[in-house]
């Protein structure tokens, strides 16, 4: 039945507010005689007809008040007085506390759904402690430093004899070299790198073992079940050349640079001098960095990195709302009232900040859909903190409510000329013109004296 | 007054009510409708001022250990339209006989 609840409150949510709690009243009763109908009614399509209903209502307005009395947790405004739209954000806290409970739930999903987690958490916690990638210190390509997307910087040559160096300063270290084998992309690795992952290592044979990737096994041999311990052909740069099938590993499993297919284990004095590739290693439990003329970053880190083209997009969003549309300080008579209005709207972009950021991450992990998302969303976020701003009280920061079109058409040819909005604890009263007539350019505040509290309650 | 046209659905949900299936879903069950047709039609009957709509009284409810439960009436208007639609649908009282014929 939750189910079911849970759907009806959803569509609660269409029907205007004042009459939210008779039509979700009458829906559950239904739904409780529905569920004891013995015919076995679809009680799903049952719910999903209150979305019609619930639309009708919402888009033809009020229907009579049924007789007899039904006990609810009547709103606090008489009949009649009609309530605006999002009036749970009526007040400053219900706003923030909205927005934060939003930004909880936005970050919570990208650690929880494994395309976000796949992007923030490279690889597990106890592989990914003290790992790093190194890169030389004179290296000054772009993305060098980047370990979701870097370039291969470290030669075999380089790295044989960074082993030798720093011999026993590293816990341990690795190193593998991406070459495309025909249309697969193996990585040719020692078996250090792959103890460094802490993945399993097949036993020695006669020829070398090649670990597949998920990707790689479905590519290569269909899924297949049976594939352990078969050998097969790679054409290499040295030629065709026999391997065995040591294993697949799982999905995700590897998720550092270059999205290879599988993994050639072979002698590291084997592979060819010049040829660059990547280096791992693991710093000792002191944290502390041999000394070596090769610099490191925190494979750990990668998530932290990877957000942070996301939050630029987002910041450079937020800048052009403002450029490129015309506001003047009468806009946010909330503004113009001290720090308490600034501090909302500060408070209110911090909140929206991992909203839309993870919130892009949650819909699309790492596609590059994930910027656009993040650049309309800052966009979307941003105009809204602003309207939302513009319609509150600078004295108490609620929204103003209530709004009333004023004018005369007969007089003006403008139809309405107008809206007032008020603020209900009596604070003003905000003059917003649609158009902007010579009497009125641009939107007015006027403050409501004492003399105006009788009609507060 | 002019004379309201009614669908023939909502001329078959007035039927339903006059015959006693006096609730939404009751209604959904004689005529066959989805629950999206029957509750936006019954809003629409009401807001016309063809039926009115009662909560019954807590007392029953609680004695039936159920939820309280929204009762369809027609009004006077109501049966003035009802009357005029069975002779534009004539199909409509034998698909529907409604109960104070059948006790007679």
């Amino acid at each position: 039945m939750r189910i079911h609840l849970a759907i009806l409150r959803g569509a609660a949510l269409l029907v205007p507010e004042q009459q939210r709690g008779e039509w979700l009243a009458e829906w559950k009763s239904e739904l409780w005689h529905a569920w004891q109908e013995p015919h076995g009614m679809n009680l799903l399509t049952f719910c999903f007809g209150s979305f019609r209903d619930a639309l009708w209502l919402r888009r033809e307005g009020p229907v009579p008040r049924s007789y007899g009395v039904l006990h609810l947790d009547v709103p606090a405004f008489p009949d009649g007085f009609p309530e605006p739209p999002g009036t749970f954000l009526r007040s400053p806290v219900q706003c923030l506390s909205f927005l934060f409970g939003a930004a909880v739930v936005c970050t919570v999903l990208a650690f929880a759904l494994p395309w976000a987690r796949h992007v923030l958490m490279p690889v597990s916690d106890p592989v990914a402690s003290g790992l790093v990638m190194l890169s030389p210190a004179g290296y000054n390509a772009a993305n060098a430093n980047d370990p979701m997307n870097p370039y291969p910087s470290v030669s075999v040559a380089q790295f044989r004899s960074l082993r030798d160096e720093t011999q026993g300063q590293f816990a341990g270290i690795g190193f593998y070299l991406p070459e495309y084998m025909g249309n697969f992309l193996i990585a040719r690795t020692s078996r250090g790198l792959l103890e460094l992952l802490k993945i399993r290592v097949p036993q020695d044979g006669d020829h070398p073992a090649l670990l597949l990737s998920d990707k790689g096994w479905r590519r290569l041999l269909h899924g297949d079940p049976g594939v352990a311990g078969r050998t097969i052909r790679l054409r290499g740069r040295d030629g065709p050349r026999t391997v065995r099938i040591g294993g697949v590993l799982a999905e995700n499993q590897w998720r550092l640079p270059e999205d290879v297919d599988g993994f050639l284990i072979e002698n590291p004095a084997t592979l060819p001098s010049e040829d660059k590739g990547f280096v791992l290693a693991r710093l000792e439990k002191s944290g502390a960095f041999p000394h070596c003329a090769f610099r490191y970053v925190r494979v750990a880190s990668r998530g932290r990195r990877f957000l942070l083209p996301i939050m630029t997009v987002f910041f450079v969003s937020l800048l052009l709302v403002p450029l490129t549309t015309a506001f003047s300080a009468a806009s946010f008579p909330s503004l113009r009232m001290g720090a308490r209005g600034w501090a909302l709207l500060a408070a209110k972009i911090a909140l929206l900040l991992p909203i839309v950021c993870f919130g892009a991450l949650d819909l699309a992990g790492i596609s590059p859909l994930v910027l656009d998302l993040s650049f309309f969303g800052g966009i979307f976020a941003m105009r809204w903190a602003l309207s939302d701003q513009a319609r509150r009280c600078p004295v108490c920061l609620r929204l103003l409510e209530n709004p009333v079109r004023i004018g005369q058409s007969s007089r003006t040819f403008l139809e309405w000329h107008g809206t007032e909005l008020v603020c209900l604890q009596g604070h003003g009263l905000l003059h917003v013109p649609e158009p902007a007539s010579i009497w009125f350019t641009e939107q007015r505040w006027m403050d409501l004296g004492p003399s105006w509290s009788e009609l507060f309650p | 007054m002019t004379e309201l046209k009614l669908s023939h659905t909502a001329a078959m949900i007035l039927k339903a009510i006059d015959a006693g299936h006096v609730y939404g879903f009751s209604v959904m069950e004689v005529t066959g409708l989805a629950s999206g047709t029957v509750y936006p039609a019954t809003r629409r009957l009401e807001r016309d001022g063809l039926i009115r709509s009662k909560w019954e009284e807590q007392s029953i409810a609680d004695a039936g250990q159920r939820p309280l439960r929204k009762y369809y009436t027609l009004t006077r208007s109501g049966r003035a339209t009802l009357e005029a639609s069975e002779k534009r649908y004539p199909l409509l009282a034998r698909l529907m006989p409604s109960e104070k014929a059948e006790t007679a």
